[in-house]
Order: structure tokens, then sequence, then C-alpha cells
């Protein structure tokens, strides 16, 4: 039942990248460009790894550790920094350096040797296993913790940080609780990696469903029209 | 995935955004979530920065 739940998550997030990208074709904004690149990484990580549960494959387990290990958090990330920096110029390096670093990433996962002697079990979890299997090199990894501490901080914190500064102006609540949930549905995902190293393996799974279903309630929250007046906020003094 | 302050919106104020009055869910709910995520945001870097010193130097 539990590796039924990145199916789930696949749907989601696939739901979510199209909300995203429409809202980009009728608005612009790099940002909503990178954001749905960002989920459709996602989506292609859940989507592997669903797939792991069902058949081996390689091919498949390098793809989920490039989209679901690598490069989601941070791509997700880059699309924040776009939105909150306001000199392009730190943006656009920002992204060269992402594309760079990602390009080596996705290289030099798809160069590395897999251990022949070790044999893949379609009903443990992806997570628990993929070391003995994927040879990573100290490249490899690296790359790996920088990338996801880069985009938690720009992702989490960026959202922190809006909704705090959305709260001190006492403005659009909409936004406030939105970015609120985007932080925390990122966040589980952002420590599913404690979670694996707990044993709680299936949690990474749950983790990956609740963090795509509550970023996707946040991003709904605040892009939502924002009605006037503001029935939820109204003082009860007044 | 946020939604910045720099962002328009359809707002009716001075600042074109409508205002929010005090309320306890605004006053103490919020700052105390956002409080929270901050606290658990330090934990996870925390956490994925230690991997990263532990993992350099033995490889």
């Amino acid at each position: 039942m539990i590796r039924l739940l990145p199916f789930s998550s696949t749907l989601i997030t696939a739901i979510f990248a199209a909300a995203v990208l429409l809202r980009y074709t009728r608005r612009g904004g790099l940002h909503l460009l990178l954001w749905g690149i960002g989920l459709i990484l996602y989506g292609a990580g859940t989507f592997s790894e669903a797939f792991l549960g069902l058949a081996y494959s390689p091919f498949m387990l390098r793809i989920w550790y490039i989209t679901g290990a690598m490069l989601t958090a941070a791509w997700l990330g880059q699309g924040t920094l776009y939105l909150l920096v306001r000199k392009p110029g730190i943006a656009h390096a920002a992204m060269l350096g992402l594309a760079v670093v990602s390009a080596i990433a996705i290289i030099a996962v798809m160069a590395t040797p897999m251990n022949p002697a070790a044999a893949y079990n379609i009903h443990v979890p992806a997570s628990v296993q993929y070391k003995a299997i994927l040879s990573r090199s100290a490249l490899i990894i690296t790359l790996t913790i920088l990338l996801n501490i880069y985009g938690t901080l720009a992702l989490v914190g960026g959202a922190i940080y809006s909704a705090f500064i959305f709260w001190r102006k006492r403005i659009l609540p909409n936004r406030v609780i939105g970015n609120v949930l985007i932080a925390a549905g990122a966040l589980l995902p952002a420590s599913a990696g404690t979670f694996v190293k707990l044993g709680l393996a299936d949690w990474l799974y749950l983790s990956e469903l609740m963090g795509a279903t509550i970023m996707f309630i946040g991003f709904l929250q605040a892009t939502a029209h924002q009605p006037s007046p503001v029935p939820a906020m109204q003082p009860a003094q007044s | 995935m946020n939604l910045s302050p720099d962002q328009p919106s359809s707002g009716r104020s001075s600042t074109g955004t409508p205002r929010v009055t005090r309320s306890f869910f605004y006053e103490r709910v919020v700052p105390t979530l956002i409080g929270g995520l901050v606290v658990v945001l330090l934990i996870v870097l925390v956490l994925t920065i230690g991997a990263l010193v532990g993992v350099i130097p033995t490889r």
C-alpha cells in the first residue's frame, strides 16, 4: 500500500506543474518557469521511484537519483531566487551556475559505475538500497549536498521571508498562509534524508506526497484572488 | 515557491493591497508558525551541512 504513494505524488505533482506552467504562459515570469521545471523534476523523481517499486532498471535508478536526490530542490529554489532578488544579474549568474552544476551532476551520475554484485529488491525502497548499487563518487555526494543546501535555503527561506514580510505589513493574508504552507511542504521532502537514516524509509514516500500536496495548496492559496473585505481576518472588536 | 511582497496584487489600500487588522490568529498563530518553520529549516540545514563536513575529509 505504501508503495502506491509515489504514484499519487507523481499525479499531484503533474497537476501542480501544469497549474504553475499555465500561470507562466498567462503571466510570464522566469520564477514560474523554473518552478514548473522544478516540479517536473519532482514528478520525475517520484515516478522513477514508483517504477522502481515494480521493476528494476539501472537507467531509472540513475534518473531517480539525479531528479529526486540532486536537482529538484535546487531548481525550485532558483525560481524563488528569481522572484526575490531585485537585481536580475545576480539571479542570472546563479542560474548559469546552477545549469553548469546540474550538467556536471547529470554527467557524473550517468557515468558512474553500477555495482553488478548488488541485487536490487523491488520490495525495498530505492532510498534504502541505492548506495549499494550506485557507486557514488565524492564529487556526486558533495554536489548532492550542496544542491540541496542551496535549494532548501532558497525555497524554504524565501517562502518564510515572504510570509514574514506580508505578515509584518499586515497585507494579503492569503499570501502569508500560502507561503507558510509552501515552506512547510518543502521542508517535508527536504528532511526525508533524515527519515531514511532513522530507518523510516517508508516515510520518505509519505513526506513526498504530503510535501507536494501542501505546497500545491499553499500555491493555490497564495495565488487566490484576495476578496474584499477580508472576512477571515476581520477583527472581533471592530 | 513563494509569492514575494514585490508581486503585483489586487489591493485597495494606499499601498495597493488590502490590509489585515489584528486577530488572535494573525497576532499569535502566524508568528509561531513562522518561528517554528525557521527552527525546522535550521535543523535541516545543520544536518545537511554536517553531512557535507563529514563527507569531504573522508573521501
